[in-house]
C-alpha cells in the first residue's frame, strides 16, 4: 500500500523551480574593450528605439576604445527616470527638458544637451466641435488626461488650462489613460468628450484638424542629454552623429526630427541645427 | 473454472487496493504542487509588482492593460514551461490572453501599504490517466501470484489430507468389538461373527502385525502369544456384555475357526477381491492343511490397514 502511495506521489512530483525575470528593461552589449569594465549606460523612455541605438553605439569606434559593455535601459516609470538621471547613472538619455530641471542634473552632473526633438504644440481635441477655451464650454466636459504628472500635452498644460479658467478638477468628469493613443482611443470611442494631446500628421484619418483648439505652442521637446564629467569631446561628437543615424532610420514622425545642438563638431551636411526662439 | 475465477478475483481486488493507494498519492502530490506552485506564482509577482502598470486610484494612474496582458502571457508560458500544475487568469482584472475562463477560478492576494493586489488563477485538471501507472498494476501482480500460489498450496494440502482421510476411512479393515462384526471401506456390509472365530481374527491379526515374519502351521501348536491375544479379546467381549458364556479353547478346531474366518472374509471383500490377500489367513494349496509348509499367518498385513473399534 505504502509502494503505491509513493509510487503515485513519485509520478506526480513537478520539480518547482523559481520564476525567473519575465520583464525585461534593459539591454547591454560588450565593447571590443574586453578588459575595460566602465560601462556607458543609455536611458531611453521608448523601448523602441532601444536595439537599434544599442548596435549603433556598440559599434562606435570611441565608444569601443573608450568603455567596456553598453547598456541601454528603458522605463516610463517616473521613479526610474527620477533615479537614472537625478543621481546622474545615466550617462546618455532622452528625457523631457522639465524633469532635467526639476533636478538641476545640467548643474549636479554636468548634463549637457546634444540632440532635441522639435518643439510641438498642445491641443484640445474634440470629435464633433471645435473645443473652445471657455469656463462655460468646458465646465462639465468629459476630459482625458494622461495619468504621469511629467506629461506636457496630457497633463501639465491642460491642468494648467483649468486653473486659468478658475474650473476645479471636481468640476469636471476627467478620465485617465497612460498614454498617448489611449487618449485617442476614448476619444474615438465617445468615452470622453476632449482630450488634451499634440496633434500629429495621421490623426487627421480618425479626427478633423478643424476640431482642434491650441491650448499652447512651442512646448519643448525630449532632449538628448549626455553627461560631461569630463572634457570627452569625442565623445559628444560620436554620440551625436549616432544620434542622426538613428532618426533618419526610424519611422517615427516625432523622432525623425532631431536637431541637433551644435558645438565644435563636424556635422554631416544634412544635420539640423534648431533656430532659437522666444521659447 | 471456479479457481480460475478466484484467481482473477485476487488479482482485482489487490489492483484495487493498489490503485486506491496510487490515486491517494497523486492527488495528495497534486495539491502539495498546486501549494508550491502558487507560492512561485505570488513570489514573482510580488517581486514584479513596482514595475507592473497597475492601476492606483490613490494616485489616479490607471493601469497599462497591454503591458501587464503581455506580462501575463510571458508569466504562463513560463509556468508551462515548468509544468507547472497552475495558470494565471488576471491581475487586478487584467485577464491574460490565449487563457480559457475557469468556471471557478482560485484567488490569491497580495497585500501592499495601499493596495490589494488580487490574483486569479485555475489549477489544470489532471488527465484520467494522470490517476494511472504500472506499479499498481505490478504490484498486484507480483502480490496476486503470492496469493494464488499459497492458496494452491493450502488447496492441494487440504486435498491431500482428505484423500489420505479419505483412504484411510475407506480402506481399512474395522473389527469392531462392540458390535462384535467385521466390516470393510463402511459398515453397511458388516458381518457379525460368533465369539471365538472373532476373538481368533482379532487376535491373529494383532499377532501379526507384531510379528510379520509370524510363522503359524496347523502341524504346529497356536502359539501361547495368540492364545493369550485371544482370550484377551474374548475378556474385552464380556465386558462388552456380548456373551457370559466360558472361555472357549482358541487352540482347538484350528481348522473350524479359520474357516469361519473366511467365509466371513469373504461375504466382507466380495467386491474387493485384488484388496483381500492381506487380511486373508491363506489356505492349503495342494499340500494339505495338515502340511509342514502351511502357513495361515498374515505377513502383508499392515497396523494402519486396520481400526480396531473398543479395544
Amino acid at each position: 500500500m505504502l509502494a503505491s502511495w509513493y509510487a503515485g506521489v513519485y509520478s506526480s512530483v513537478i520539480k518547482s523551480e523559481n520564476l525567473s525575470n519575465l520583464i525585461s528593461q534593459s539591454l547591454t552589449c560588450h565593447t571590443q574593450s574586453v578588459k575595460n569594465s566602465d560601462e556607458f549606460v543609455v536611458f531611453i523612455t521608448d523601448q523602441g528605439m532601444a536595439s537599434k541605438l544599442l548596435s549603433s553605439l556598440c559599434s562606435n569606434q570611441t565608444i569601443n576604445r573608450q568603455y567596456g559593455n553598453v547598456t541601454v535601459q528603458w522605463s516610463h516609470n517616473e521613479q526610474e527616470i527620477i533615479q537614472y538621471v537625478g543621481k546622474g547613472i545615466a550617462d546618455l538619455a532622452l528625457v523631457k527638458e522639465n524633469v532635467m530641471l526639476a533636478f538641476a542634473a545640467e548643474t549636479t552632473y554636468r548634463y549637457q544637451t546634444v540632440a532635441q526633438y522639435k518643439d510641438y504644440s498642445t491641443y484640445l481635441i474634440s470629435l464633433k466641435e471645435k473645443p473652445k477655451l471657455t469656463k462655460q464650454y468646458l465646465w462639465g466636459k468629459r476630459l482625458g488626461l494622461l495619468d504621469y504628472p511629467s506629461s506636457r500635452s496630457g497633463h501639465i498644460v491642460p491642468k494648467g488650462l483649468l486653473n486659468e479658467l478658475g474650473i476645479s478638477e471636481a468640476n469636471m468628469d476627467i478620465v485617465y489613460v497612460n498614454s498617448h493613443e489611449a487618449l485617442r482611443d476614448l476619444l474615438a470611442t465617445g468615452s470622453v468628450d476632449i482630450i488634451s494631446s499634440f496633434w500629429k500628421d495621421i490623426d487627421d484619418q480618425r479626427f478633423s484638424a478643424n476640431y482642434i483648439t491650441p491650448i499652447k505652442t512651442k512646448v519643448s521637446g525630449s532632449k538628448w542629454y549626455l553627461k560631461m564629467e569630463t572634457q570627452n569631446t569625442d565623445l559628444i561628437c560620436e554620440i551625436q552623429k549616432t544620434l542622426l543615424q538613428l532618426s533618419s532610420k526610424t519611422q517615427s514622425d516625432y523622432y525623425s526630427q532631431l536637431q541637433l545642438i551644435p558645438n565644435h563638431c563636424q556635422l554631416p551636411l544634412n544635420a539640423k541645427i534648431p533656430v532659437p526662439d522666444e521659447k | 473454472m471456479k479457481n480460475k475465477f478466484i484467481y482473477a478475483a485476487v488479482f482485482v481486488l489487490s489492483w484495487l487496493i493498489f490503485q486506491f493507494a496510487f490515486v491517494i498519492g497523486v492527488h495528495f502530490q497534486s495539491t502539495a504542487n498546486q501549494t508550491q506552485s502558487l507560492a512561485s506564482v505570488e513570489k514573482r509577482i510580488a517581486i514584479d509588482l513596482p514595475k507592473l502598470r497597475l492601476a492606483n486610484p490613490k494616485f489616479k494612474t490607471v493601469a497599462d492593460s497591454r503591458s501587464v496582458s503581455r506580462y501575463l502571457s510571458d508569466l504562463n508560458a513560463a509556468l508551462d514551461l515548468q509544468s507547472s500544475p497552475l495558470y494565471v487568469i488576471s491581475i487586478q482584472g487584467i485577464a491574460a490572453p490565449d487563457v480559457i475562463p475557469a468556471k471557478a477560478p482560485l484567488e490569491a492576494y497580495l497585500l501592499t501599504n495601499d493596495q490589494k493586489i488580487v490574483i486569479q488563477y485555475a489549477a489544470k485538471s489532471l488527465t484520467f490517466l494522470d490517476y494511472f501507472g504500472t506499479i499498481p498494476l505490478l504490484l498486484a501482480l507480483i502480490i496476486s501470484l503470492l496469493c494464488i500460489r499459497k492458496l494452491r498450496t493450502s488447496h492441494n494440502k487440504a486435498a491431500t489430507v482428505m484423500d489420505e482421510l479419505e483412504t484411510i476411512a475407506s480402506h481399512q479393515l474395522i473389527i469392531d468389538l462392540k458390535s462384535k462384526t467385521l466390516a470393510y471401506i463402511d459398515t453397511s456390509t458388516a458381518i457379525v461373527l460368533p465369539n471365538k472365530p472373532f476373538c481368533f481374527y482379532a487376535a491373529l491379526v494383532d499377532f501379526c502385525i507384531q510379528d510379520k515374519s509370524a510363522n503359524l502351521s496347523n502341524s504346529s501348536d497356536v502359539p501361547d502369544e495368540l492364545v493369550q491375544t485371544a482370550n484377551k479379546y474374548f475378556y474385552r467381549l464380556i465386558d462388552l456384555g456380548h456373551t457370559k458364556r466360558k472361555r472357549p479353547d482358541f487352540a482347538a478346531n484350528l481348522d473350524k475357526t479359520l474357516s469361519e474366518i473366511r467365509s466371513a472374509l469373504d461375504d466382507i471383500f466380495v467386491d474387493y477381491q485384488d484388496e483381500k490377500e492381506q487380511f486373508y489367513p491363506p489356505k492349503a494349496q495342494g499340500e494339505g492343511s495338515r502340511s509342514k509348509l502351511h502357513n495361515y499367518a498374515l505377513p502383508n498385513i499392515k497396523a494402519d490397514k486396520v481400526l480396531f473399534i473398543g479395544k
